[in-house]
């Protein structure tokens, strides 16, 4: 791993320093579908550094969410499976860990937060007691001293008048108040790692920077590293320090961010980063968007999955699927054309 | 943070009144429910005070007496040994009352822990579940409760067992296809990736949220063991006399319908409207608790 990287973010180079806490090796996990197996991981590795945010990036249904379920235990199964890898977490392969061992991870060491904040708490029951769940399951809190906790909790993810919300319902709360509410419950026991699964895509515009802001700020204070799922690009340049992009399971390209986004390795990256909407554009002219679809997962063409929507496309692309190559410093991207393609941009 | 006021329900309006619970409030504007309720609680009112409402012991004999006309002494007249027939009446309510509401609950304790088991472990523990109940789904109600019945004897106790094993079944089917709903939904992956154990998963998030078909069943499923206990009383399987039960009122009046047809009257009208009362309250319970009609009401 290299010291010198030409990013601004002090952050990331801080973060360079720090130790793994995660690391995902060759993880492949499918599903078996009426339709046939789904490769919705497929070999895939990377790693995540103490206090990092890694942002995985990629169009609905190219495996980033599958990634994180896998990395919580959380793939069900049937029809799920994941058929092999390691997930390093804590000295531990993950997926050797008996159920009550991943019970006491998530929640406790690791937590996840989901995408949508209107269904994501439970009906029937209070905020207060769901803040206080985790603190009772993980830390042995009594009820008394849980409800302390949530109380605080929920002040510090910036509730107004918190005290009074941890008696109230779910539906009494707006979706961002809800989102707030996932994030003091999966920050409660003050995980080394959380996972953030499209956490604000949900919300209304103005509300997502600021939930995403606590959650960068509650993460720092609490030196929790961050996973941050998310088809926004914009999200991936503010805050993550490292980018994976995914496609049709796989990573095809990683680096850190500022790396990826001025100078991308693969046409894939590329094509996203064009997509995003600028208020330089001319108003006059079309939004920009990737042609096609992404393909079938149980029947992927041959050789490069990316090649029937690659404008750079060649015919050895259609034969052979390019292996993760370097293309810079701490900057890895599977393109056969990625020479010729960086060229041209 | 905005507060968007859609997402906020208008329940603290009116602070200074008493909040009744919202799904007592919503029964109480649904008309049938209040007059099911009311007739409910009026046969409850006659089985508890039974012993003051009325001068004779439901299994008193007095042989000179018997088949009286209805009468001022004798409300509803008097059997072929000279009892009273409105104090058995009374007394049979009793019977009735305490099988229908056991049975239920007998049922739901057995039907709802196998149903959330069989959703929330799936697989081969639902394969085996599911099958079990439905292999029993296949011999009928009745025939099982009488070969129950023959097996443990009558009794009040062993005909809400007999009643409630059948029961549960649909209890058991109900709270499965519920709770395999809710084991999709959001807050329950976010509550597994809390690390929350399959116990709690289960008792806290998975039945809570899928019960209130259950409830709803339930009440219906009164009216169905008060039926079941009369049937089975009246084939001589049921409570055994000289106990009083409409069931086997209905079956002894059934013997003297030509020289007593006014005995057949008060047990066969009074299950007809305590039957009718259950399924008018759930009715309204399964109206008031849908969630999609929720404010409607």
């Amino acid at each position: 791993m290299t010291t010198q990287t030409n990013t601004e973010n002090d952050a990331a180079a801080s973060a360079d320093s720090a130790s793994t806490i995660l690391e995902v090796k060759n993880l492949s996990t499918q599903f078996r579908t009426r339709a046939g197996l789904v490769k919705a991981v497929d070999d895939v590795s990377f790693s995540v550094k103490e206090r990092e945010v890694l942002a995985i990036v990629g169009e609905s249904g190219c495996g980033k969410s599958v990634t994180a379920l896998s990395v919580m235990g959380l793939i069900p199964t049937p029809p799920g499976e994941i058929v092999g890898g390691e997930i390093m977490f804590g000295g531990k392969d993950l997926l050797q860990a008996s159920d009550d061992e991943m019970q006491e991870i998530r929640g406790g060491q690791m937590g996840m937060i989901f995408q949508e904040p209107m269904t994501s708490l439970n009906p029937v029951m209070t905020i207060g007691k769901q803040v206080a769940e985790p603190l009772r399951i993980h830390l042995g809190l009594s009820k008394a001293a849980a409800r302390v906790r949530a109380g605080e909790l929920l002040s510090l993810v910036g509730l107004p008048d918190p005290l009074e919300k941890l008696d109230d319902y779910p539906h009494q709360m707006s979706g961002g108040q809800r989102q707030r509410v996932m994030i003091a419950m999966a920050m409660s026991c003050e995980p080394k790692l959380l996972i953030a699964d499209e956490a604000t895509t949900a919300l209304d515009v103005t509300v997502q920077a600021q939930v995403l802001e606590l959650l960068i700020r509650v993460a720092e204070e609490f030196g929790t590293a961050l996973i941050i799922i998310t088809h926004n690009l914009g999200i991936v340049a503010r805050y993550a320090h490292r980018v994976n992009v995914m496609y049709a399971g796989k990573i095809r390209e990683s680096g850190t961010a500022a790396d990826v986004y001025k100078n991308p390795g693969h046409p894939y990256t590329a094509g996203l980063l064009s997509s995003v909407p600028s208020l330089m554009q001319s108003t006059s002219g079309k939004l920009q968007s990737i042609e096609g679809e992404i393909p079938d997962l149980t029947d992927l063409p041959s050789g490069c999955a990316f090649g029937p929507r690659c404008p750079y496309v060649q015919d050895r692309c259609r034969l052979e699927d390019p292996p993760l190559e370097n293309v810079g410093d701490d900057h890895i991207s599977a393109c056969w054309e990625s020479a010729q393609f960086r060229g041209t941009t | 943070m905005v507060k968007t006021s859609d997402s906020v329900e208008p329940s603290s309006v009116d602070t200074a009144r008493i909040q009744l619970p919202y799904w007592l409030a919503g029964l109480l504007r649904h008309r049938l429910s209040v007059i099911g309720g009311s007739f409910i609680l009026f046969v409850a009112f006659l089985a508890v005070f039974a012993p003051l409402l009325t001068g004779f012991e439901p299994t008193e004999v007095d042989p000179p007496n018997r088949f009286l006309r209805p009468s001022f002494e004798h409300l509803l007249g008097t059997d072929y040994l000279g009892r009273d027939q409105f104090t058995r009446l009374i007394y049979g309510a009793r019977i009735s009352m305490v099988v229908g509401i056991f049975s239920v609950v007998i049922a739901s304790f057995i039907g709802v822990p196998l149903g959330l088991t069989a959703a929330h472990f799936g697989g081969w523990t639902d394969s085996a579940i599911m099958r079990f109940i439905d292999a029993k789904l296949s011999i009928p109600g009745l025939i099982l409760a009488m070969m129950l019945l023959l097996m443990l004897g009558g009794g009040v106790l062993t005909v809400s067992i007999a009643l409630g094993i059948n029961l549960s079944s649909a209890q058991a089917r109900l709270i499965r296809s519920q709770a395999l709903s809710v084991k999709e939904r959001e807050y329950f992956h976010a509550a597994r990736a809390m690390g929350t154990s399959n116990w709690r998963l289960i008792l806290l998030h998975m039945m809570p949220n899928s019960i209130q078909p259950v409830i709803v069943q339930a009440s219906l499923g009164v009216g169905f063991a008060i039926l079941g206990e009369a049937s089975l009383s009246f084939l001589g399987l049921g409570v055994t006399p000289p106990t009083p039960t409409w069931g086997n009122m209905l079956s002894l009046a059934f013997q003297y319908m030509r020289s007593a047809p006014y005995l057949l009257f008060a047990p066969g009208v009074a299950i007809l409207l305590l039957v009718m009362s259950f399924s008018f309250v759930g009715d309204g319970l399964r109206d008031v608790l849908d969630p999609r009609l929720k404010g409607k009401i």
